[in-house]
């Protein structure tokens, strides 16, 4: 059997790697994706005060710092059950929706973007947001980088300092937004609104309207038939901070809609011996293994997926690019992981009209901001949609509000399984008679880049790279060639 | 000279916290004696465009951080410029997330920011294995590394 293995070989370590096996006619076998785990995190809360956790876990990530610290704040309210002022709530949703425009607009452009723009089979040395640039203009890197410095600065001015707030606490929020940061922010989102609809217009020009771009994504090779998941809110419109989770089947019909309490009794977490991460599945459904369909409880929890579970966007603008979307891809719920991407693009839209919307509502400078709890600690649950799916944190506490239970489960997480079966598909689809050129295996690596997974949570040393390589074993297992590559 | 001393890492992932109390020794050194002007201390735990971001406007930088090469004993302090890193990322990375410090770097000068060359990019790296276990504290080791690596910075003040 020959042996192929992607392997981030710096940070990564004997993690995070794929490994393809082909049998003797060079045909892949199977192939195994296995992502790193951060090790020991909840154990190290254990003994600290439950009010810690919103500035801890924000460390546990240097992509999404701001998602850990609402799910944490959330279950800390949970925890001291308390509920937060509305004009609270509404801050930190302003926060979290500057938070994700940010980050969407810099995987797509920095991660997803070259795929497209640049194009699957484009040099490696060309396949970044420097080849973006290149190849669409000056303009859209300076609107790239105001797109970030405004997200930034709202970040800063609600949560305290910047990338790593630090002002949400059980019953809500320690600093007021005074009027003249309000007026900052409005401007700063009106903006973005704009950048918004042009990125999607550049989607449209430069991916919808490329054949090659628009067959590689409605094909079958990055295609799978699973559940979606996703937060809504009371009219089941997408929210990425507050609601219950829901999951439509394969079919696009709801199966459950549960508060984030119940999680436990909806999801279960399988273990297999290849991997140190578990797969989280439906668990009303039950677990049949790496496959689609309605009987398989593998669920997905991607910006697509929080489309597919909703009945639709609560802003104007990105309802109707939801309708779009959906409308060209040929109605709900859209299989293909691709068009994750563009999801993406109309989740992008919505946080920033969200942004316009919070930040003009006259009770958003209100003073009434925390409310302090009143009620022993005990066990509470917060969820929010982070940029990479539903992301849940469960404390539990004794009566003095120490930690003595917790459980988190990570956005990447949840779409672990779906990672693993469009890696393993996409291999096999395109790796035949042994050979795995460069272009081959990046299209492999376009399946699972889709899903955005969290590679590099944590840790900043250096050198900072994440080389692939690429090794290939004959049948009996020696080694016949290694390459090496840079994503 | 305009010069950013950035102190970067997670405080919580073990030794890789070690470039925080690094930069946090130098400044207590800045503030115990008379410094020279133009000089900041900061401790981040950023990298590619985020960490490029907050270069915007200065004449130098002094990055100090944990090394994980496996080409030295742990502890052993290590200085070297931007410019001599090989950059071997083409793409993407630093993580998947993100792009590598010396592309970001290009991304910023191509759209006109005021960064520094990467020769004024001084890295002051401590080589370290555990960064990957959660931790509050540094290593033996690492630890005892802490006074000459913050000596080191100071030397290029």
């Amino acid at each position: 059997m020959t042996r192929i293995t992607i392997d981030p070989i710096t940070r990564l370590e004997g993690h995070g790697k794929i490994e393809i096996f082909l049998d003797e006619k060079g045909e892949v076998a199977n192939s195994y994706f296995q992502i790193p785990e951060l090790r020991g995190f909840e154990r190290f809360c254990v003994g600290r005060p439950v009010e810690e956790m919103p500035l801890l876990t924000n460390r546990i990530c240097g992509v999404c710092p701001e998602a850990h610290h609402m799910a944490a704040a959330k279950a800390a309210d949970a925890v001291y059950h308390v509920n937060p002022p509305h004009t609270a709530k509404m801050l930190r949703e302003l926060l979290y929706s500057a938070f994700y425009a940010t980050d969407h607009t810099t995987h797509f452009y920095a991660l997803g973007g070259p795929d497209f723009i640049v194009g699957p089979d484009a040099p490696v040395a060309e396949r970044n947001i420097l080849g973006v640039i290149h190849k669409v203009g000056l303009e859209i890197g300076g609107k790239v980088i105001q797109m970030r410095k405004f997200g930034h600065s709202v970040v800063e001015m609600i949560g305290g300092r910047k990338v790593h707030p630090c002002t949400s606490i059980p019953g809500g929020i320690t600093k007021i937004l005074p009027e003249h940061e309000r007026e900052q922010i409005e401007e700063m989102g009106r903006w973005a609104v704009d950048f918004a609809l042009f990125s999607l217009q550049a989607f449209r020009d430069i991916v919808l309207k490329n054949p090659t771009y628009l067959d590689l994504i409605l094909g079958d090779i990055y295609t799978h038939k699973t559940y979606y998941m996703g937060l809504v809110d009371e009219r089941n419109k997408v929210n990425f901070y507050d609601g219950r989770v829901r999951v439509v089947d394969p079919d696009g019909k709801e199966f459950c809609k549960y508060e984030p309490k119940d999680y436990l009794e909806h999801i279960a977490e399988r273990v297999e011996p290849w991997t140190y991460l578990k797969f989280p599945y439906l668990k009303k459904v039950g677990w049949k293994g790496f496959i689609d369909g309605k009987d398989s409880g593998i669920y997905m929890a991607t910006p697509l997926s929080r489309l597919n579970a909703a009945d639709g966007m609560a802003t104007p603008k990105a309802q109707e690019a939801y309708e779009e979307m959906f409308s060209t891809l040929g109605g709900k719920p859209v299989h293909q992981r691709l068009a994750i991407h563009w999801a993406r693009l109309v989740e992008l839209l919505y946080a920033t009209e969200r942004w316009v919307e919070l930040a003009t509502d006259p009770e958003i400078t209100s003073p009434d901001v925390h409310k302090a709890p009143t009620e022993p600690p005990t066990e509470g649950v917060g969820i929010v949609e982070a940029p990479r799916g539903t992301l849940t944190h469960h404390y539990t506490t004794d009566e003095r509000g120490i930690l003595t239970k917790v459980n988190l489960i990570v956005g990447t997480t949840n779409n672990y399984a779906p990672i693993q079966m469009s890696t393993n598909k996409a291999a096999r689809s395109l790796i035949h008679g042994g050979k795995a050129t460069e272009g081959l295996l990046n299209m492999v690596e376009m399946a699972f880049r889709a899903y955005d997974p969290c590679f590099g949570c944590a840790t900043h040393s250096l050198p900072g790279q994440m080389p692939l390589e690429v090794t290939i074993y004959n049948k009996d297992g020696q080694v016949v060639e290694i390459v090496k590559k840079f994503c | 000279m305009k010069t950013l001393v950035i102190g970067l890492g997670n405080p919580i992932l073990g030794d890789d916290g070690v470039g925080w109390q690094v930069a946090q020794e130098v400044e207590r050194h800045l503030l115990a004696h008379t410094s020279p002007a133009f000089i900041v201390v900061e401790c981040l735990s950023l990298g590619g465009i985020s960490l490029m971001e907050t270069m915007v406007g200065w004449q130098r930088v002094i990055l100090v951080d944990a090394l994980d090469s496996g080409q030295h004993r742990q502890g052993e302090v290590v200085t070297f410029s931007l410019d001599s890193v090989e950059e071997v990322a083409g793409g993407h990375s630093g993580s998947v997330h993100d792009l590598s410090l010396k592309n970001a770097l290009k991304l910023g000068r191509s759209l006109g920011a005021d960064l520094p060359r990467d020769e004024d990019i001084q890295i002051v790296a401590i080589e370290a294995r555990n960064v990957f276990d959660f931790d509050e504290s540094l290593s033996p080791v690492i630890a005892a590394a802490v006074p000459e690596a913050a000596r080191v910075v100071m030397s290029f003040l």
